[in-house]
């Protein structure tokens, strides 16, 4: 049995001695011819034959199917380094990811998120936010104009006026979305992103803003930035600051990114103006908020290396596929 | 604004760098773009080669007619040959000259060199040549009293550095070199020093007797001082004024304009000089303009004005748009003898309207439109008296002829010094806080009867501080906002997070994403002709977009009513850069107009496909998107936000008419779907397949589902049955499941299609459909008799329903 090589002489091996015309099988269709004494025996020890023949038979067909599936196996190869079926990945754009981003870490901290119209009223885009009609202060906006009294909004803060004409304190929101400016060169678009922030509570102050944007820079561009404030001038807030965040790429020494200086500007943020407490109400002797707006492009920008703007909206798939 | 360093040190001591001068500047809030080096370079000695120079002699160059070669004594031992080509050199002037080894402004370096034959070590400079202005008729001519050989950069600005400051719109008096340098004392705790007092030559004549002024508006014109100066000399201004207008970012044009617009830099206040006999009946009138009222300005443009817009007008014609830009037939020329010197300030929104309407801006009315202090006009008056008189010659007559409608006083204002902590933050000491308040010209006293608040003096020229929060911003700014500690809100309840609409619409993105789909960011304005190519009816509101009023361009001026031409261009953009796969989507807001108010606003979710799914590869063929592509997709959406829709036919003008589908949710439109019709892809450049859909979020995302509550799918198994139903060809597979459903009753939990055929084996004109039949009871496990019971009965109700038969 050990000299059978393969299946096939295998089935040779077992017609040998267990077909129907083999010796064994013969003998035993034969018993009822031989003599009655004769038969116990012959049957017995005929079928004790017949049995280890077949145990014989099975154990060496298992040997060998075991054998013949490694060499099948061995046998049945693929090329392992060519490419996987293709199943499409697609990819958020490189605006959408850093809102979230941004919006995650706000969410961590408790703040809702909250969204407006992007179509607004002077009146939310401008005058409740202390910039009343003829000041200076507008001409830092270039509006699109729908009619006299509608625009599109130059920036997510009406969303603060509208939340808090809806709410009273204490207020923790965020409102991201787009914004329009009659602006197009190398450093703006017309339409763009903002995330706008808004707290209003009993004894919130600069510091509390400053703590705040610190939280916000370091989940974002890395634990071991530093941020800056630089007293700035927006009409709704006062104080109101730039902030800086200390140069991912140089670690504040000064590089090109930088200008040398060691530090970029992220956002505009400041103490809310006590006017725009009065246009919703709320008592500025009691309540204390501050309010900040980040442009989610510069954002991504800094945090990506981007160095063209205008690729945001240009939607060339090999700009989308690379986030 | 461009600040002169040399000029800002004229009134406080500069002990910084200038560059640590800048970064105090920056973190007090007040912004340095740059620090411009102008002129010749200040680096090493390299200053010493220029020095002055008298010209002792001036012969024609021998072998050059234009040439001059002079003897030019620049207090050496022996005086030096110079060749000179300027037309004005003479001898017995003061001249400036560089010597070899100088380098110029422009790079060019002084050597000895051969000028037709004659060796000429050292050049006489232009005022062009070392950056004084842009272009230079001849030498520049000192004063007599300058000695030879002095160095030049002792007695004029060679070398000037430049501050480029950004000032904020609340901060009018940083518009000047006198306000910049009252903030830099301020920042950098120095002394500000400034002259205030000033002589000239008065005469007997009184003002008033030459000149007349009628403020008729003064809600427009709060304040007009003119005075009279007689018998001036119109020329070049001397270098050093021209040095200073050039490097402030001004043209030099002549001495009396050149003045004028010193003073305007130094203190802040604009002025315009006429020519007094250009004056018609010696009147000046401040007053509205009439409707269509000409004007041409000083650019040459003729200006058509209207009723809300100041003149200053004589007793004939208009001739200054008021604190914006002067006629050409008012200003000063060089046979002007006898000056008008106007001084007044106006309203600055009015200023601010104008400007914009007439779209015309300038020096003066970018100070006038921040509105300015009216009790800076004396000194400005004064100072530019001293100055004609000294430079362009001339008396002054005695007296201002001054309209004021009022008089204005400095504010006053109580701060509290816990208020500033409140604030803030942080505790900054009384004492600080009254140092900083001093430092900025305010005089602090207490309260009278309340010494926990302080009662504060603002300057008139600090008009923006009107409040104590005000004061405390200034605080914070001088105190440095470097020191405020970092702390985090005392929140005192509430909570945060994402909204179930603004999860579900990141569900959506991821769940696209995950599917192989590239999100795009469109622009929310687009071009008007891409509705026209949507064949849209006429009477469709889609075809009729919000305009913007006043758009950048044509290809962005309307807001669009939907995201799919948006996308198509998206689509062509990578089809034209041979991108195979183009599987797009974007969410974003459609704008409609409504009767009045606000427009509605619509989040909607866009899709375009083209190109095939799956690339080509060893593994697979290229397949086409398809209708049924794009359905499975947006089921996978409606799936994972648990909304239930109906795809309807449906006929769209963009779309294929054969395969399209309007989407309900609850018989509310919420969408379509769709081939995009060849002609709409052909106008969009786009050749070949584009499936696309739409959906209004605004209707899908309410209908999202809410908590799901758990039914027991596992104790009583479902029991399947699989059978083809033979229906005309134009019955479509929504009412066939509807009414399988209907017939079904209600342990028919599901009825799926999951292949249709047509052919040999039905009769002509009829389809079959394979339906999977899906039974199941909440509380019994259910039998193969009473399915088919309830199949046998089912199967005879959709032959009167439907006309269906059953398969053979
Ligand atoms: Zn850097």
């Amino acid at each position: 049995m050990e000299a059978v090589a393969d299946l096939a002489g295998l089935e040779e091996t077992r017609v040998r001695f267990l077909g129907r015309k083999a010796a064994l099988t013969t003998l035993l269709r034969s018993i009822p011819e031989l003599p009655a004494a004769d038969r116990p025996n012959v049957g017995r020890f005929g079928n004790l034959v017949k049995r280890e023949l077949e145990a014989a038979l099975e154990a060496r067909q298992a040997v060998l199917e075991a054998g013949e599936l490694v060499d099948a196996l061995e046998h049945d190869r693929l090329d392992v380094t060519l490419p996987g079926r293709t199943l499409p990945l697609g990819h958020l754009h490189l605006i959408t990811s850093t809102r979230r981003e941004i919006e995650d870490i706000f969410v961590s901290m408790g703040y809702s998120v909250a969204e407006g119209p992007e179509i607004e009223t002077d009146y939310y885009n401008f005058e409740a936010l202390n910039h009343p009609a003829d000041h200076p202060a507008r001409s830092l906006h270039d509006t699109f104009f729908v009619s006299d009294d509608i625009l599109l909004r130059t920036h997510t803060s009406p969303v603060q006026v509208r939340v808090m004409e809806k709410k009273r304190p204490p207020v923790y929101v965020i409102a991201p979305g787009k914004a329009y400016r009659r602006d197009s060169d190398a450093t703006h678009t017309p339409m763009f992103h903002q995330v706008e922030g808004l707290v209003v509570d009993e004894g919130v102050t600069l510091a509390d803003l400053k703590g705040t944007l610190e939280v916000f820079a370091r989940a974002m561009f890395g634990s071991d930035r530093q941020i800056r404030l630089r007293p700035h001038f927006f009409p709704f807030t006062e104080p109101s600051v730039e902030v800086d965040v200390s140069c991912m790429i140089c670690d504040g020494v000064g590089c090109r990114l930088c200008k040398r200086s060691g530090w970029l500007e992220i956002l505009g943020a400041g103490m809310v103006d006590p006017n725009v407490f009065a246009f919703v109400g709320y008592d500025s002797e009691k309540y204390t908020g501050f309010a900040f707006g980040m442009g989610i492009e510069r954002i991504a920008m800094l945090k990506h290396g981007v160095t063209d703007l205008r690729l945001f909206y240009e939607n060339d798939l090999r700009f989308v596929r690379q986030f | 604004m461009k600040a002169p360093l040399s000029w800002l040190s004229e009134h406080v001591v500069i002990g910084l760098p200038v560059d640590e001068l800048a970064s105090r500047l920056a973190l007090t809030g007040t912004e340095v773009e740059r620090v411009a080096a102008v002129g010749v370079s200040s680096e090493g000695d390299v200053l010493k080669w220029f020095v002055v120079g008298k010209v002792l002699a001036c012969e024609k160059h021998p072998d050059a007619d234009k040439l001059s070669v002079c003897t030019v004594d620049v207090g050496e031992d022996q005086s030096r040959t110079i060749v000179c080509g300027a037309p004005n050199v003479r001898a017995g002037q003061t001249v400036a000259v560089s010597l070899p080894g100088a380098v110029l402004p422009n790079g060019m370096t002084i050597a000895k060199a051969k000028l037709r034959g004659v060796t000429s070590s050292g050049m006489i400079l232009s005022e062009a040549e070392v950056g004084f202005e842009a272009k230079s008729p001849g030498i520049m001519v000192l004063p007599d009293e300058w000695e030879a050989g002095e160095p030049l950069g002792d007695r004029l600005e060679l070398a000037e550095s430049v501050l480029e400051v950004e000032v904020t719109p609340n901060r009018p008096d940083c518009l000047s070199i006198r306000g910049l340098a009252r903030e830099i004392a301020a920042v950098t705790d120095e002394t500000f020093c400034e002259e205030t007092e000033y002589l000239y030559p008065v005469s007997s004549r009184q003002a008033a007797d030459d000149i007349s002024v009628e403020v008729w508006d003064p809600d427009l014109c709060p304040r007009y001082a003119a005075r009279v100066i007689t018998g001036v000399t119109v020329a070049e201004s001397p270098p050093w004024l021209k040095a200073r207008i050039t490097h402030a970012g001004m043209r030099p044009v002549n001495n009396v304009v050149d003045v004028t617009n010193y003073v305007m830099w130094s203190v802040g206040q604009p002025l315009h000089a006429f020519d007094l006999a250009m004056v018609e009946g010696a009147r000046v009138i401040a007053r509205r303009a009439q409707a269509g009222e000409t004007i041409v300005t000083l650019d040459d443009t003729k200006r058509v004005l209207t009723e809300d817009m100041l003149v200053i007008a004589d007793a004939v014609k208009p001739s200054v748009i008021a604190g914006i830009m002067g006629s050409v037939d008012s200003e000063v020329t060089d046979s002007t003898t006898n000056l008008l010197l106007e001084a007044a300030n106006f309203h600055g929104p009015s200023i601010m309207r104008t400007s914009g309407a007439l779209g015309l801006r300038s020096e003066s009315s970018t100070r006038f439109e921040k509105g300015l202090d009216r009790n800076l006009i004396p000194l400005a008056l004064d100072m530019a008296c001293a100055m004609l008189t000294e430079i362009c010659g001339g008396v002054v007559s005695e007296g201002t002829v001054d309209v004021l409608a009022a008089e204005t006083y400095p504010s006053k204002l109580t701060l509290r010094p816990h208020r500033v902590e409140q604030i803030l933050g942080a505790i900054v000491p009384t004492a600080e806080i009254e140092t900083i308040l001093g430092r900025l010209g305010c005089e602090v006293d207490e309260c009278p009867g309340d010494d926990a608040c302080l009662l504060v003096t603002v300057p008139t020229w600090r008009a923006d501080l009107e409040r104590e929060i005000d004061l405390v911003e200034e605080i914070a700014r001088i105190h440095g906002l470097g020191q405020l500690p970092s702390t985090l809100p005392p929140r005192t309840e509430g909570r945060g997070g994402l909204t179930q609409d603004q999860l579900a619409v990141r569900r959506i993105a991821d769940a696209l994403v995950g599917a192989g789909l590239d999100e795009v960011v469109t622009y929310s304005f687009i071009e008007p002709g891409w509705m026209g190519h949507l064949r849209l009816e006429p009477a469709d509101p889609r075809s009729e977009p919000i305009p913007l009023t006043n758009p950048l361009s044509q290809d962005q001026s309307v807001m669009r009513t939907m995201l799919l031409p948006g996308l198509l261009a998206a689509t062509r953009r990578n089809v034209a850069v041979r991108e195979e796969r183009v599987h797009l989507f974007e969410t974003g807001n459609t704008f409609h107009a409504r009767e009045s108010g606000l427009p509605n606003e619509h989040r909607r979710l866009g899709v375009a496909l083209y190109g095939p799914w799956e690339a080509e590869s060893w593994t697979a063929k290229a397949s086409p998107p398809d209708y049924y592509l794009c359905k499975g997709l947006l089921e996978r959406v409606f799936a994972l936000l648990g909304v239930q829709v109906a795809f309807e036919v449906n006929r769209e003008g963009f779309l294929h008419p054969g395969r399209s589908a309007a989407i309900t949710v609850n018989g509310v439109a919420a969408g379509w779907l769709g081939e995009v019709h060849p002609l709409v892809s052909r106008a969009f450049d786009i050749s070949g397949h584009v499936v696309a859909a739409e959906i209004d979020l605004e209707v899908v995302l309410p209908a999202a589902r809410g908590v799901t509550l758990f039914e027991d799918l596992l104790t009583h198994p479902v029991l399947e049955q699989d059978v083809a139903l033979v229906v005309a060809e134009d019955v479509p597979a929504t009412a066939v499941v509807g009414a399988v459903r209907a017939a079904g009753g209600e342990l028919l939990r599901d009825v799926e299609v999951f292949d249709v055929y047509t052919g040999r084996q039905v009769a002509e004109g009829s389809k079959s459909l394979a339906l999977r039949l899906t039974y199941r009871s909440p509380d019994r496990t259910l039998s193969e008799n009473e399915v088919n019971q309830l199949r046998d009965t089912m199967l005879a109700e959709l032959k009167t329903t439907i006309g269906a038969t059953i398969r053979a």
